[in-house]
């Protein structure tokens, strides 16, 4: 059966939201391509994208949950086998952000390697669906909660666990795997 | 009733192709949750405008557009519906639509009531009177909103 789209853009941008501390650590560590004696991308240029590759996400996400609050974008999600997930913490780290780290870009085959490492890390998290990986989300305080019987979606909340009588929980919509139960918002829980 | 007086409203579809029945749920905007409502509270009035107690319904009958009916969910031809009701948990706007409208048996509606309650509306599709928003907006929205205008 011919499958929906969802929101890609909105999970594109989640996913290069999550590898926000990688664009972090490599403004941190520099671009040190040499064009004789002079930076071929100056810190100042490469500071200037990777606040663009961190800012822009997050506002596009900002925009999504607003969008989701604003119609009512609220879905009942079933709860009642949903598990505190902090695996992927672990799989984020040995995965993208420990490789990553290591690599110094002093040349220009070097930077072009690291772009399409990124690319190969975004391809292999779009199709597994993690693009819930957010630092920004994990500073808020947001848990991640897997839900099996909810297709494999997962929720984001504040809570520390749930409770094993709560059948359905109210929450709004991310994307179509992605649920957050917002804090500051009444949902009749 | 209003769409304050329910915890969720939720609106999805049956499509059955061959002997596949699949149940699908649609994100939809506070505008078709509104037009839900509006459509549950005018079958409620009809059916409590009616006095007599409703008569048993049964597939072989022939009946008028409007009866005071009832039916247990427990019979073959409703199934789906009663799979539904009690068991199914239908993924999330995960086909494409467009691609598969003809072939929708019907549409529904869930509706959970603040104190818990659960009821279910089914309609045969006659026609969906509600469009996506345009591309654009499409990028961070694609809820289905109820469209103003007469269709």
């Amino acid at each position: 059966m011919k499958q929906s789209k969802g929101l890609p853009f909105v999970k594109f941008m989640m996913l290069l939201s999550s590898m926000a501390p990688l664009f972090i650590l490599v403004g941190i560590r520099g671009i040190q391509i040499k064009d004789g004696e002079q930076l071929l991308i100056s810190q100042k240029h490469t500071w200037i994208v990777i606040v663009c590759l961190i800012t822009i996400p997050y506002l596009v996400i900002k925009a999504r949950i607003n969008s989701a609050k604003k119609c009512g974008d609220i879905f009942p999600i079933s709860v009642s086998q949903a598990t505190l997930n902090k695996e992927y913490l672990f799989t984020y780290l040995f995965t993208v952000l420990l490789p990553l780290y290591s690599v110094s870009i002093g040349s220009l085959n070097e930077f072009y390697a690291v772009l399409c490492a990124i690319f190969f890390v975004l391809f292999v998290l779009w199709n597994m669906n993690m693009h819930f990986i957010n630092i920004l989300f994990a500073f808020s305080g947001y848990r991640v909660f897997t839900i099996p019987n909810q297709h494999g979606a997962v929720l984001l909340s504040i809570r520390q666990n749930i409770p094993s009588d709560l059948k359905t929980l109210n929450a709004h919509r991310i994307s179509n795997s992605v649920f957050i139960e917002l804090k500051n918002y009444k949902y009749d829980n | 009733m209003t769409i304050e007086d329910f915890s969720s409203i939720s609106f999805g579809i049956c499509i059955k192709i061959g002997n596949d029945i699949i149940h699908n749920k649609i994100p939809i905007d506070n505008s078709v949750k509104e037009t839900l409502v509006d459509m549950r509270n005018s079958f409620s009035d009809s059916y409590d405008s009616i006095p007599d107690e409703p008569e048993q319904f049964s597939p072989i009958e022939k009946y008028s557009s409007v009866e005071k009916l009832s039916v247990s969910l427990n019979q073959d031809y409703l199934a789906s519906i009663n799979d539904l009701f009690h068991h199914q948990n239908p993924p999330l706007n995960n086909i494409d639509l467009s691609e598969y409208l003809p072939f929708v048996d019907y549409y529904f509606a869930e509706f959970i009531h603040n104190n818990g309650a659960k009821t279910i509306g089914v309609k045969r599709p006659n026609q969906f009177k509600a469009l996506l928003k345009k591309r654009i907006v499409r990028l961070w929205n694609d809820t289905l909103q109820a469209v103003e205008d007469d269709v």
